[in-house]
């Protein structure tokens, strides 16, 4: 038998075949094209993905097989509900992997916080060591482990317990460390303001030893200044003069034998 | 009364802290006073000026700023940047509130008493509300350049005014901004080169705005136009601090060189209803600065860098004038902080934050040791005496762990107690200078203790300003009690008879070597000494040697931070 049209949509058709969703597809593109079937095509290579083996069939043997409306829309259903299948289950296994990741860091965290135990202890601890006087609130800085800052985790916060009340039970309090820091500059800079501002250079400041001189020097019968020695002065010229003294004892004692 | 051998103490290397705020309650009529190592002690002003209740401190809560607010509520803040309560009642710290501004330098609380004002280091002014157990931060004003030092509202609660730095700024309190930034000068008629600090503001209700700074000037403004009225220069130094009446017409300054100021509002000319302002009186009563004064309806309070709290009863206000119209200058403190180990010769010396343990001489003793201040503990361990903040001194039963009875309540604070070694007699000496004797077995005040009450203490013992601070028995005359304050000691004779107001008090005694005691001279039951002081502490070591503790007030001054140099003629 002749045949007058070249099988060039057999080679496509068969490869497709071998591949799961390539069948999907070109049953849905058969559902499309379905009513299309029926029509000459210009040429076979112009639309070679239209038929298949079951397309070949019917050119050889039967007249093309109708496709009803109906069957082609449940086919259509079936591709889509496939389709949300594979979409469902790639969401479910980015999720498992997501879980897993994050299992994994909230693992590493709690290895790098001190172990419960410790916790445990520093709690029971403070709250039965109360000797101080009532008032006093204790500050417990909770130090990092060295190899832990290393690793350079920065969103990390040490767990900060805030006590509001200070009674005798709760006297303790747990800060971080870089907080204190910031804090304890500000205070410092406060306090160097008030110094200069009281003491500082431009002030007219005396000693309180020459404040209390300044009355004796009125008196009627005028008297020394409070503390008329000073016994820091020449600290070094004394030793000196003391080892000094030492040696030449020692050499006269020798040249006298 | 015999003769004793002294061990004379100089070595008690005690130096109060400086006075650093003063914050005074008109309806309790009581004084909060902070120092610079930030303990608070409250006076009580109408039980003889006693100091009834006291905070310690630490250096990390040094206070800057003190006040009071309704329901007597004490607030204090400081460089630590918290706001912190005080529990007066239970005695400790009831909350301390971060108020996130930075170190606070100021603070002042409504006159309605229901809001609290803070003046932080980055130049915010935050309001708060003072609920029922704590406070709550409501909102901030507009933020200024720099650190907010000095704060006051005005009368009505409408308007504070707020000293910065070489500016002093008026804040409208509903809208939170300012009104008026008015410019301080320098120096008066002059030139500087260091910055203006504004130490101190005061708001009157007519809106004139007073304000204190650095080149020592007193200065009025008028808020409603923001200019300058009046300028007073009144000192070289610093001007720190300032206080005004309630009633508005007189005011108080204290500058760094010790000096306070009184200003009053007097009339013009004699019959003209215009008045003005006119500085009227300057006291001389420290030797350093000068960092906080207080107004009460009667007197001017101060206090400073030389830690002592002097109080001045003002001559026009006062209505009787006796001795309670004289000047109070409270140096020492109120409570006992040496004890002593009879058997063993040891004195504990009690410092702010640590202890010392001395020993004296080598003689052989007897008695035990006995408990201070508040608490008294009989010598045979029977009886336990205390005293609280409430009436009435509570005795228990040691033995079988129970109340035994209690002395009646006296509306004077108790400044010491002790109990007696064979009789078990209670004395307590309370801040008026009375002295009760209370039989424990008895359970009722003894007949010489009635007999004292009925005939009353001599004159010049009830004027005495320095409250009783120890008591002390010797074992073997049960009639004597040995007691001290601050300038004197006494050795009360109970078998001779009572002074009356027209007997000396003080005898005079012929001189002696340093180690005996005053002799006998007239037959009566107060045989007072002078010769040791200002004296901490006296008791009784054994049958034979006395032990006194000494603090010669210029060896603290040797130990004070520089005052401001004085230039005078001819030195």
């Amino acid at each position: 038998m002749v045949q007058l049209r070249p099988r060039a949509s057999r080679a496509p058709a068969s490869a497709e075949a071998m591949v799961d969703e390539g069948q999907l597809a070109s049953e849905e593109e058969e559902a499309e094209h379905g009513l299309l079937l029926g029509q000459p095509s210009s040429g076979a290579a112009a639309e070679p993905l239209e038929e298949d083996e079951e397309g070949d069939d019917e050119f050889d043997d039967e007249a093309p097989e109708e496709l009803t409306f109906a069957s082609a829309q449940a086919e259509a259903r079936e591709e889509e509900r496939r389709v949300r299948e594979t979409v469902r289950r790639d969401k479910t296994l980015l999720k498992e992997k997501r879980k897993r990741r994050e299992e994994l860091f909230i693992e590493q965290k709690k290895r790098k916080l001190l172990p419960d135990t410790i916790l445990e202890k520093l709690t029971t601890a403070s709250q039965t060591n109360i000797k101080k006087s009532p008032g006093k609130v204790k500050e417990v800085n909770l130090q990092k482990k060295n190899e832990d800052c290393e690793k350079g985790n920065d969103s990390k916060k040490v767990k900060v317990q805030k006590v509001q009340s200070v009674s005798q039970n709760k006297s303790y309090l747990a800060v971080r460390l870089k907080d204190q820091d910031l804090r304890d500059s500000r205070q410092q800079a406060a306090q160097a303001f008030i110094h200069n501002s009281l003491y500082g250079p431009g002030t007219n400041r005396t000693t309180v030893n020459k404040f209390l001189s300044l009355a004796n020097k009125r008196l009627p019968v005028k008297r020394a200044a409070v503390k008329f020695l000073n016994n820091a002065w020449g600290i070094q010229k004394k030793q000196n003069a003391k080892r000094f003294k030492r040696r030449w004892m020692v050499r006269k004692m020798k040249t006298k034998k | 009364m015999g003769e004793f051998k002294v061990h004379r103490v100089r070595f008690f290397n005690y130096v109060p802290s400086g006075i650093r705020c003063v914050a005074y309650n008109n309806q309790s009529n009581r004084l909060a006073v902070s120092r610079t190592d930030g303990t608070v002690e409250i006076y009580n002003l109408s039980a003889n000026y006693f100091q009834e209740k006291f905070f310690p401190g630490h250096e990390s809560r040094a206070t800057e700023a003190l006040c009071w607010a309704e329901g007597q509520r004490l607030f204090s803040a400081g460089l630590n940047g918290e706001i912190m309560e005080y529990d007066l009642q239970a005695l400790n710290i009831k909350y301390a509130m971060d108020a996130f501004g930075g170190p606070i330098w100021s603070m002042a609380a409504s006159p309605s008493g229901s809001q609290l004002l803070v003046g932080c280091e980055d130049g915010s002014v935050k309001l708060f509300q003072i609920t029922p157990d704590k406070i709550q931060f409501e909102r901030n004003f507009d933020r200024q350049k720099s650190r907010i030092l000095s704060l006051s509202w005005h009368p009505s609660g409408t308007h504070i005014a707020a000293g910065s730095i070489d500016y002093i700024s008026v804040f409208d309190v509903k809208s939170g901004s300012a009104v008026h930034k008015m410019i301080v000068d320098r120096q008066y008629m002059g030139v500087s080169k260091r910055k203006c600090i504004v130490w101190g503001v005061a708001f009157l209700s007519d809106g004139t705005v007073i304000s204190v700074d650095s080149a020592g000037k007193v200065q009025f403004w008028d808020s409603a136009t923001g200019t300058l009225v009046k300028s007073h220069l009144i000192a070289n130094a610093d001007v720190q601090s300032i206080a005004v009446a309630d009633q508005e017409d007189s005011f108080v300054v204290g500058t760094a060189e010790g000096t306070v100021f009184h200003f009053q509002l007097v009339p013009v000319t004699s019959n003209s209803n215009e008045k003005q302002w006119v500085r009227t009186k300057p006291f001389q009563h420290h030797t350093h600065d000068v960092r906080t004064v207080a107004h009460s309806p009667t007197a001017l309070i101060s206090g400073g860098t030389d830690t002592h709290l002097v109080i001045r009863p003002l001559m026009e206000k006062v209505e009787v004038k006796n001795y309670d119209a004289a000047l109070r200058k409270i140096t020492f403190p109120h409570r006992c902080l040496i004890s002593c180990s009879k058997k063993r010769q040891l004195l504990l010396f009690q410092f702010a934050h640590h202890l010392e343990l001395w020993r004296l001489g080598s003689t052989v003793a007897t008695g035990t040791v006995e408990a201070m201040c508040l608490l008294a503990v009989s010598p045979d361990g029977n009886w336990l005496a205390a005293s609280g903040t409430s009436a009435g001194v509570h005795v228990y039963n040691v033995k079988q762990l129970k109340l035994h009875c209690t002395v009646p309540a006296y509306n004077f604070p108790v400044t010491a107690m002790a109990i007696a070694p064979n009789t078990n007699n209670l004395v307590i000496a309370h801040s008026d200078q009375q002295i009760f004797e209370y039989s424990i077995p008895d359970k009722q005040y003894t007949d010489w203790s009635r007999t004292v009450q009925k005939q009353g203490f001599h004159h010049l013992w009830l004027q005495r300003d320095t409250p009783i601070t120890h008591i002390s028995f010797h074992p073997k005359r049960p009639m004597h009690i040995l007691l001290h304050d601050a300038y004197m000691f006494c050795i009360i004779d109970k078998s001779l008879p009572l002074p009356n107001d027209k007997t000396l008090l003080y005898n005079p005694f012929p001189p002696t070597n340093e180690s005996d005691v005053v002799r006998r001279r007239t037959a009566h039951a107060f045989k007072i000494s002078k010769i040791y002081k200002p004296l901490l502490f006296m008791d009784l070591l054994d049958e034979r040697t006395l032990v006194a503790v000494e603090r010669p007030l210029d060896d603290i001054i040797a130990q004070l931070p520089p005052p401001i140099k004085k230039k005078k003629f001819g030195t």
